[in-house]
């Protein structure tokens, strides 16, 4: 009976224990029964009551308690969460923590796939942020970061002169005194002089105006670079009167001569003088200046004067020495070139500065500018998904709280929510680094000149380590996030509560890196903003010539091997335009020694002859063919124009003035019939009319002060053609104009072809590519700040989705449920629009 | 085995029997046959982990015990 009773007893323990022992535990107490009934008879049942009541108080809640951990651990494995055995630290079996990292993945992409368009915004999301960092990580890692392409690049110094009365150090020299300084410096091992010049090159095709390095033979030996094909200069090259010779770069190699392996030893034509092609340099090479050939500098046996400086030097220092110890040691010897030679030197210093400072100038500041607007749209885009992921999360408390109902903790859930972040940022960056690839491109051809090395640009294995490393850390980040709404008391209580609940500490974070979002928004916008209206303010200045985007421009270099006369000169350009006239599709045709809407030009000081005391300064001189005006549409003010005779006349003193020059010289009076007297015209010049203004190369400034007379009077060797289309394309028109020229001289090449639109719009300097910039960044922070609105309010929604849902039942209006909603929306954003404002305007009014 | 000094109940047994089987410690003995006669009997023989456990914790009693020893209590 008693054993019958106690077999009772025996199936309240766990089904499993039950099944594995049962009967062995009714038979071990029957046996213990048996053995106490032999020695006490009836008396052994108070004694076995107690024993069996006492074993079972211990050993019943024990199995139940072993149950539930063996099933808590069957399903935490079935989780793939870390865990260890109950049994103090013994881990459970299975398959080890590197595949259950696999299994959550597989996990977390089987769910994102299901939610394929949250999936799809994150990712889209995090590839612009991603790529956007790596393509400017390219940009900054080619331009900036990596070393020069130089053997030992620390050890190469750029000498320099200075003057106090001409902005201090960075000014060319001369050779003679680079000469004494080379022979005298014992910190430098080596040196050389080099020099930049521009020259005609005839190439496969026709002949190129190309930029030349002029050098000592040192040149490639200072940087420490052998040519990949033929040799390199030798002393005699430089020696005055020698055969020219010439390295080409390896793109002049490629692009001018078609990459022609029997190219060392070819001869060509520079300024119509032969030259033979010695070598070609490495693909990797470059210089300041970006030369596409390098030519002795021929210095050997001329004369130079120790005044003129045009020349500079590169020199590398003798094994670990300082640069200060070296300055020392050049200011010791130009003191003595100072006292020995004072009418050239007197007042001049020598200075030396590390190459890197020299190559890569103060140009580059601006691209940290734009990582900087970069870097905030990678900002924007990690909250932004930290926030969605916030929301998902948000809908899945019960699960979190069954997770830990059966046995799981906190941490337990982080490589469920990494995976899920890595899954994304992954995926993301995958798709941001491939769109970097024409991120870096159009930066390049965006920044064009103003980046360092631009031609070396590439989207480089460090930035794409760059784009893994970033793709990982954002995971990381936006991955963790969702962890602050899993705090085990929060979930519970929220499932409790049937999802109703008061926004929490989770809602309050969404809801404030929302607000950052919008202020980072409002200032990109507003910067955008106000780079537009300044270049909108610029376009709207009247440039002062008609119809721009239908006249193109190019300039002619006439080599002075052929061209040394100026009736010769003249001639040439005679037949030029009288050929260009005769072209179909041109309109009118002009030459010009210097093209309109450009800066740097001939100036001179311009006396009124009647007003001594007037004097215009900085007056532009322009030497103009007979149509200049016709083709650029300049009107006329007053007086009249220059007639074909006078055009003619090589002895005329007749010009024209621009409004800026008449009104500066005569004031409201009549210029017209007024002599002005230039100190190189004899005589004076009479103003017979005065033209309209043509702005110059200030893109805010006003128009110069400027003169006009006939090329005729003096024909130039460098001077600008302009060609008036009748079409809308000027372009269409090139070709007959390279034959045409090709027809005058086959060895005269043009360059530098552009519409004087394409000109005007290069008066905006960078603000036109930073308004470009900015204004795609700003699209691109608007368009983030959206998703992020987005993602705070469907996190709302889901949060009251109960307690909207029993306002419509209590009657109210889809209207007014709407409108709730929308107020919570307003309340988020109108707060961050309100402080992004008052941060742009603090910005816009800082001197920064 | 004890000789009367461990006396467990059939829960507590069987219990420690289940937990030291989970923990590898002891495993069916595969060759023990029942004798004639007899109720039905299952046999479990200590385990390599178990002999190790054992050793282990027989050693750290060893430990405590000469710990004690040697703050002057007679054992």
């Amino acid at each position: 009976m008693l054993i019958a009773m106690y077999r009772g007893v025996v199936r309240l323990f766990p089904a499993a224990t039950r099944k594995s022992y049962g009967e062995d535990i009714v038979e071990a107490a029957a046996s213990e029964w048996q053995l106490r009934r032999s020695r006490w008879g009836r008396w052994a049942y108070p004694g076995m009551i107690w024993w069996l009541v006492c074993d079972t108080a211990v050993s019943l809640p024990s199995a139940h308690l072993r149950n539930f951990q063996r099933v808590a651990r069957r399903h935490r494995e079935k989780a793939w969460t870390p865990t260890y055995d109950v049994n103090q630290g013994i881990r459970s079996q299975g398959q080890g923590e590197v595949m259950d990292w696999i299994r959550e993945i597989k996990m977390a992409v089987r769910s994102l796939w299901r939610q394929r368009g949250f999936a799809g915004i994150a990712i889209v999301t995090l590839a612009l942020g991603i790529g956007a960092n790596t393509a400017i990580f390219s940009v900054i890692d080619g331009a900036l970061l990596r070393p020069l392409p130089y053997d030992d690049p620390d050890g190469l110094v750029q000498l320099s002169d200075g003057h106090e009365d001409f902005g201090g150090a960075g000014i060319n020299q001369s050779i003679p005194n680079l000469l004494d300084l080379r022979a005298g410096a014992s910190l430098m091992e080596e040196a050389a002089i080099y020099t930049f010049a521009s020259g005609n090159l005839a190439t496969e095709e026709r002949p190129e105006r190309v930029r030349i390095l002029r050098t000592s033979h040192e040149m490639l030996g200072v940087l420490g670079i052998s040519p990949r094909l033929g040799r390199d200069l030798l002393p005699e090259d430089d020696i005055s009167g020698s055969q020219a010779v010439a390295i080409l770069t390896d793109e002049t190699w490629r692009a001018r001569f078609g990459a022609d392996p029997g190219i060392v030893g070819r001869t060509t034509t520079m300024d119509m003088v032969p030259l033979e092609v010695v070598g070609v340099l490495p693909p990797d090479f470059s210089f300041p200046g970006t030369p596409e050939l390098i030519m002795p500098l021929q210095h050997v046996g001329e004369e130079f004067s120790r005044g003129s400086r045009n020349y500079n030097a590169v020199g590398r220092l003798v094994g670990s020495s300082d640069i200060e110890a070296l300055r020392d040691e050049l200011e010791a010897i130009y003191s003595g070139l100072v006292a020995e030679y004072p009418s050239a030197n007197e007042g001049w210093y020598t200075w030396a500065v590390p190459m890197r400072d020299f190559a890569l100038p103060s140009g580059g500041q601006s691209i940290y500018l734009f990582a900087g607007a970069v870097a905030l749209v990678l900002l924007i885009a990690c909250v932004n998904v930290a926030n969605l992921l916030i929301v998902r999360a948000e809908g899945r408390q019960a699960e979190f709280a069954l997770r830990y109902s059966l046995g799981a903790t906190r941490a337990g859930l982080i490589p469920l929510f990494l995976s899920e972040g890595l899954v994304l940022s992954m995926l993301g960056g995958l798709a941001g680094v491939i769109a970097a690839r024409w991120g870096v491109e159009a930066l390049v051809a965006t920044f064009g000149g103003a980046i360092p090395r631009a031609d070396q640009i590439h989207l480089s294995g460090t930035a794409l380590a760059v784009g893994l490393a970033t793709s990982v850390v954002v995971g990381l980040a936006v991955g963790l996030m969702p962890l602050l709404r899993t705090d085990p008391d929060h979930v519970l209580q929220q499932v409790k509560d049937g999802g109703r609940g008061s926004a929490g500490r989770g809602s309050r974070l969404g809801r404030g890196l929302v607000m950052a979002e919008i202020i980072l928004a409002v200032l990109l916008v507003s910067g955008a903003g106000l780079l537009t209206r300044s270049v909108a303010r610029i376009q709207e200045i009247e440039l002062g010539v008609g119809d721009p985007e239908r006249v193109l421009t190019f300039t002619v270099t006439l080599p002075a091997a052929s061209y040394d006369e100026p009736p010769v000169i003249k001639r040439f350009h005679d037949d030029l335009l009288a050929q260009l006239e005769r072209l179909p599709g041109v309109a009118s045709v002009a030459t010009v020694n210097r093209l309109p809407l450009m800066g740097g030009s001939n100036t001179t000081n311009f006396p009124a002859v009647a007003y001594p005391e007037r004097v215009a300064r900085f007056v532009s001189i322009r030497s103009a063919s007979q149509h200049y005006f016709e083709t650029l549409g300049v009107p006329l003010i007053a007086g009249r124009w220059l007639t074909p005779a006078e055009f003619s006349d090589e002895e005329g003193v007749t010009i024209l003035a621009n409004q800026t020059l008449a009104h500066q010289l005569f004031g409201d009076d009549d210029p017209v019939g007024q002599m002005v007297g230039p100190r190189w015209a004899d005589g004076g010049l009479r103003i017979v009319g005065v033209v309209g203004d043509i702005l110059g190369g200030n893109a805010t400034g006003p128009a110069p002060p400027a003169f006009y007379f006939p090329a005729s009077r003096n024909p130039t060797r460098d001077f600008s053609v302009m060609v008036k289309s009748t079409g809308r394309d000027p372009y269409a028109l090139l070709p007959n104009i390279r034959q045409s020229i090709e027809g005058l001289n086959a060895e005269v090449p043009i360059y530098a072809i552009q519409t004087l639109e394409e000109i005007a719009e290069s008066r905006l300097g960078t603000r036109g590519v930073a308004k470009k910039l900015f204004g795609t960044f700003a699209l691109l922070a608007l368009g983030l700040g959206a998703v992020g609105i987005y993602g705070v309010m469907s996190f709302t929604v889901a949060q009251r989705s109960k307690e909207l849902g029993v306002r419509l039942a209590l009657g109210a209006s889809r209207g007014s449920v709407f409108l709730l909603v929308a107020e919570h929306g307003a309340r988020l954003t109108v707060p961050g629009v309100v402080i992004g404002v008052v941060l742009s305007l603090v910005s816009a009014s800082s001197p920064w | 085995m004890s000789e009367g000094v461990v006396s467990l109940g059939p829960g507590s047994l069987y219990g420690a029997i289940e937990r030291m089987t989970e923990n590898g410690l002891i495993e069916p003995a595969p060759d023990a046959e029942t004798p004639e006669g007899a109720s039905r009997r299952r046999y479990f023989q200590i385990t390599t982990r178990g002999r190790q456990t054992l050793q282990a914790e027989s050693v750290r009693l060893q430990t405590v015990l000469a710990h004690v020893r040697r703050m002057g209590f007679d054992t």
